[in-house]
């Protein structure tokens, strides 16, 4: 029965060709509106969150100070803050799997090229960070000679792409710093994802990096750290870890700050979704007008074919069909809109995902999820069934006698 | 087979009552063959349509086989019409955007007959009324006369006791007219069914057993004439 009616709506849906497909467009303009921005909006969120995941869930980030005296932002916290942590506090947790302690100074620097001298970020880096927190540092990638020996027993440096060229050094020279002769034994490729991600060092082609023994002797003060990642065993519970972290600092007469990577996508991912239900919402609101759009073709249909619905009834059609009949030809101009709309956005985020990595220079793809399409889709057919209601009841509930009299 | 009493029906004309039957009784026996006749206005069409199940009166009873249907719910009456009555109208009434087969196909749609079933029917039916070669037709491309026999077909497709024509040939030259009745005449004879025809057209009128005159909403006399033209 119903794909009969499915039948006699598609009739009469290609009989008045124009004017559905007009109504049609209606329902794609708002379904391709919608598709696109979800899709793109979740293929940001994917790709951010696929950043959290290569810095994995299970590591904290310790830094000195309670979070109410900290100054400055996230990324040069590090550099400014004249407070450090001793990572010796907390080496006896046992959930903690692995530690890299980073320390930051700003160095006096001395080049043969340079005239004069410059105050550089020189960052000293445990050996554990460049084995499990390489993702921080984007791999720290090597261009040419090589890493410095994490003894600390020669004054050995690795330079960024960018400040090796300021400096006017390659693999081998020797630069100042705070007077003492350090020997580049390599420097990094130059970092083409400088925007991607956190880091804490300021940017990696503008990087001086010495081992973190060197720069702990080279500022005293013991070994001490300007930030701390760690790394959990995976049965760790990471929150509560980071509490006793925060616990034992203060137990210790210093404070500490804990940032896990959870917490911050969690933020991250809040305030996205709460940017794409507004993109959604006001892309709904166009899809309401398609629906509107349906509603007075079928309330025109109703009134063009009263006749018609006279001479159904007059055959034995009761009310109930002549409302099924209408609903689903309303129901079938969303659906047909529906998929065409999805179509649409799946091409236009497509195109627009590759404008949107160009312009990031950073990878990124939209993503359809199927309950994004299957929604699309389904909704779309509910909306046009929805809209159908009125003009469906208005002509289920005509008396057969006056529908026949209509001219 | 269809007895009515006292059947008053009043109804609405822009802003007039419009009073279209007052207190009018019949009686139409299995296997009749009836005109209604009379002039414009005097409520013959609003009497097929109470004959038919179309429409219920305001007063009165209105007997189908015993029962009395005055009171049936619009599914009912609907249910009702689409097994015991067949409808062919004037302006043939069949939708433009089906073809002639699923024209005539469409009473079964609704009472859920599969798709394969009711073809092979409204083929057989086509075929009868002499439409074999034009099943695939739409309304448009069909003469006149091809048309009421579609609507012809359509009235049988259910197997009615009961056909209703109102002002058959009124939209047909007399050749196609008369080409119309003889067939109207042949189901009467020749399946028995009950044919009620509303006309002014004297010739039509002339095919009846019995012909009822209608005078503003009232049986101004009823003629018995067995035999037919």
């Amino acid at each position: 029965m119903f794909l009969d009616y499915l039948g006699l709506s598609w009739q009469s849906i290609k009989n008045r060709r124009l004017r559905s497909w007009l109504t049609i467009l209606g329902i794609v303009i708002g379904v391709t509106a919608i598709v696109t921005l979800i899709s793109i909006g979740q293929g940001v969120q994917d790709s951010i969150l696929n950043e959290f995941e290569k810095l994995g869930y299970n590591t904290i980030t310790v830094l000195p100070g309670s979070i109410n005296t900290r100054r400055g932002g996230f990324s040069n916290v590090g550099g400014n803050d004249t407070d450090y942590l001793d990572p010796a506090v907390i080496e006896n947790l046992d959930q903690i799997q692995s530690s890299g302690p980073i320390r930051t100074e700003t160095g006096l620097v001395n080049s043969e090229d340079l005239e004069g001298q410059a105050f550089l970020r020189v960052t000293g880096l445990s050996q554990s960070i460049l084995t499990d927190f390489e993702a921080y540092f984007n791999g720290f990638p090597i261009g040419s000679g090589e890493l410095f020996s994490f003894s600390g027993e020669e004054n050995q440096v690795v330079l960024g792409s960018k400040i090796s060229e300021d400096l006017g050094v390659s693999t081998g020279d020797k630069i100042q710093l705070e007077g003492q002769d350090f020997t580049v034994t390599g420097i990094l490729t130059p970092d083409e994802d400088s925007d991607g991600g956190f880091n804490f060092y300021g940017d990696l082609d503008s990087g001086l990096f010495v081992p973190y023994r060197t720069i702990n002797s080279l500022y005293g003060g013991g070994m001490q750290a300007s930030i701390i990642l760690l790394e959990l065993a995976d049965s760790a519970d990471v929150s509560e870890v980071a509490d006793s972290i925060e616990q034992l600092y203060a137990d210790n007469d210093s404070a500490a700050t804990t940032i896990t990577t959870e917490e911050i996508s969690e933020r991250v991912n809040n305030a996205l979704g709460t940017i794409q239900i507004a993109l959604a919402g006001i892309a709904a609101i166009s899809l309401l007008v398609g629906g509107v759009g349906v509603m007075n073709t079928m309330y025109t249909a109703v009134l063009e074919r009263t006749r018609e619905i006279g001479v159904m009834k007059a055959v034995g059609a009761k009310n109930k069909s002549i409302l099924n009949l209408f609903l689903i030809e309303s129901g079938l101009l969303g659906l047909i809109g529906g998929i065409i709309g999805t179509l649409f956005g799946v091409v236009l985020s497509i195109i627009a995902g590759k404008f949107i990595q160009q312009a990031l220079s950073a990878p990124f793809a939209p993503s359809f999820r199927p309950a994004l399409i299957i929604g699309a889709v389904a909704f779309s057919f509910f909306l046009g069934a929805i809209s159908g209601v009125l003009p469906a009841r208005q002509a289920s509930a005509l008396q057969p006698v006056e529908a026949l009299r209509y001219e | 087979m269809i007895q009515l009493a006292d059947v008053e029906k009043t109804y609405l004309m822009g802003e007039t009552e419009v009073k279209a039957l007052r207190g009018l009784d019949l009686s139409i026996e299995e296997g009749d063959f009836v005109a209604i006749v009379g002039p414009s206005g005097s409520g013959k069409s609003t009497l097929m349509h109470i004959i038919g199940a179309l429409d219920v009166p305001d007063k009165g009873k209105v007997l189908m086989d015993g029962n009395d249907i005055s009171d049936y719910s619009e599914n009912e009456l609907a249910k009702l019409r689409g097994e015991q009555a067949g409808f062919v109208f004037q302006t043939f009434n069949l939708i433009h955007t089906l073809n002639s087969l699923e024209n005539v196909s469409l009473p079964l749609t609704f009472q859920g007959v599969p798709q394969g079933k009711r073809e092979e029917k409204a083929r057989k039916l086509l075929t009868a009324v002499g439409l074999g070669g034009r099943v695939g037709h739409k309304p448009a491309e069909l003469s006149g006369g091809e048309q009421q026999r579609v609507a012809i077909a359509r009235a049988l497709i259910n197997d009615p006791n009961l056909l209703l024509a109102d002002e058959p040939t009124g939209n047909l030259d007399t050749e196609t007219g008369k080409e119309i009745m003889d067939l109207l005449k042949d189901l009467n004879e020749t399946r028995g069914m009950t044919v009620v025809i509303v006309t002014h057209n004297p010739n039509d009128a002339s095919y009846a057993h019995k012909t009822v005159h209608i005078v503003d909403g009232q049986i101004r006399d009823a003629k018995t004439a067995r035999g037919g033209s």
